[in-house]
């Protein structure tokens, strides 16, 4: 639920469920926009679908179904009518279920969708994640501008070896090896704080490597 | 003896039985597939049997649904259909649709509700998920097609009728549940083979008799 539209607003059974939401074991998750609604709803299906018992058709092929489409979302591989199917799909299931579990495991998916659709249609239209979260969509680099000469904290961490330096010394990450751990944003001393990610990968600037002379 | 009016058509039926026994037993057809007469609760577990009845707001399971005197109930609304048609198309996207060589081509459940309610045997706009294993031939007697089965349990249940321990049970759970039958020393006498019942009960041809088996498919010249 967004927080400008909900601020204030009473916390008990009633009104969660009016919203879309629900009490559970009465817990409140806060997130910000550093976090991506549909990672979030495939979070939760994902759980869902695993404690599905497997005895009814909705619950059982409905909830892997959506699983699939948010896997699909998350990967940049979405389609417009995995959209539609997701909604369409996510009503039946609340309707059709045989128990509680069924009848509630679509609400992340229903409720995200209607609050937060433009982060949907990002991730389908553009293949890009507006919270920088979904690893296949995004990249790494590194702002020039702010990356100190000499430092070798992220190449240091890099697990796999994609930091390589510029012939001015700074850092560069190629993307061919990189796998989007996020270490070297750990690892980027707070004075510096040169990592940037971006969505889509493709709009990654271009960092041209020290020739091998040179290094 | 109450008195309900079904698609606007006045039917009686006795006191304690259900929506769906009752519509039944008057020819008005209701898509079903893990409803048995003979259970004292029904399973409700195949989410076919979706009727509208006056006064509630969703559609809701004509098995579970005992008859009231006074009741309204359609059988044909665009809500119920909807439904049905989502579940119908939830398990084609888990089934094998490879009718000519299913021994159960033509009197096969799936396909019967779907000629009902006009639904193509491709699951679209569903992506297909079939299992690894398209048989499982563990058994003595009986053969078994996870791609085909619909988990309704009604081979469980006449087993167990029949012999009052059941040589099928539901194994593993969530999406990767299926029906599991136990060894020939476990199996009751008289033997799986004399028996067939949950061969005869399966909508769909998910269980077939090895010996039969040999014989009514793999017609490799009918193509």
């Amino acid at each position: 639920m967004p927080v400008c539209r909900f601020f204030r607003y009473p916390i008990d059974f009633d009104s969660l469920l009016e919203a879309g939401a629900m009490m559970g074991s009465g817990g409140m998750v806060v997130m910000d926009e550093d976090t991506c609604m549909v990672d979030v709803a495939r979070y939760f299906i994902d759980f869902t679908q695993k404690e599905s018992c497997g005895k009814c058709t909705f619950c059982r092929i409905g909830t892997y179904h959506l699983l699939k489409i948010l896997d699909r979302l998350t990967q940049g591989e979405g389609e417009e009518k995995d959209l539609e199917l997701l909604e369409s799909l996510s009503e039946d299931i609340k309707k059709g279920s045989l128990c509680g579990l069924g009848k509630t495991a679509p609400n992340p998916v229903l409720t995200s969708f209607k609050y937060f659709r433009d982060e949907y249609e990002a991730h389908v239209k553009e293949k890009r994640c507006p919270a920088l979260m979904c690893r296949p969509i995004i990249a790494y680099y590194f702002d020039l501008e702010l990356c100190a000469r000499g430092c070798d904290a992220c190449a240091t961490c890099c697990p796999v070896d994609a930091v390589f330096t510029t012939r001015n010394r700074k850092k560069g990450v190629d993307q061919k090896l990189c796998v989007k751990c996020g270490e070297c944003l750990v690892a980027c001393p707070p004075e510096y704080d040169a990592v940037r990610k971006i969505s889509p990968p493709g709009l990654v600037p271009v960092v041209e490597r020290a020739s091998e002379k040179e290094e | 003896m109450v008195a309900l009016l079904v698609n606007d058509r006045e039917i009686e039926a006795k006191n304690g039985t259900n929506v769906l026994q009752a519509c039944l037993d008057n020819d008005i057809y209701i898509p079903h597939l893990c409803y048995l007469e003979s259970l004292d609760l029904p399973s409700a577990s195949c989410r076919m049997c979706f009727v509208e009845i006056a006064g509630e707001d969703k559609p809701a399971t004509s098995c579970t649904t005992l008859v009231r005197d006074h009741m309204v109930i359609k059988t044909d609304t665009p809500a119920v259909r909807r439904l049905q048609r989502t579940a119908l198309r939830l398990l084609l996207s888990v089934h094998r649709v490879d009718c000519k060589n299913c021994y159960a081509h033509k009197r096969c459940e799936l396909q019967n509700i779907a000629k009902f309610l006009k639904v193509g045997l491709k699951s679209k706009p569903l992506n297909r998920y079939l299992k690894d294993t398209d048989i499982d031939e563990d058994h003595p007697f009986l053969n078994y097609y996870p791609n085909r089965c619909v988990l309704c349990g009604k081979c469980l249940h006449v087993c167990r009728n029949q012999h009052g321990q059941s040589v099928l049970t539901f194994a593993n759970r969530g999406f990767n549940t299926v029906m599991s039958l136990y060894a020939a020393a476990e199996a009751p006498s008289p033997s799986c083979e004399d028996c067939a019942r949950c061969v005869d009960i399966c909508p769909v041809g998910a269980l077939a008799l090895k010996v039969n088996q040999e014989a009514s498919i793999h017609h490799p010249t009918e193509k």
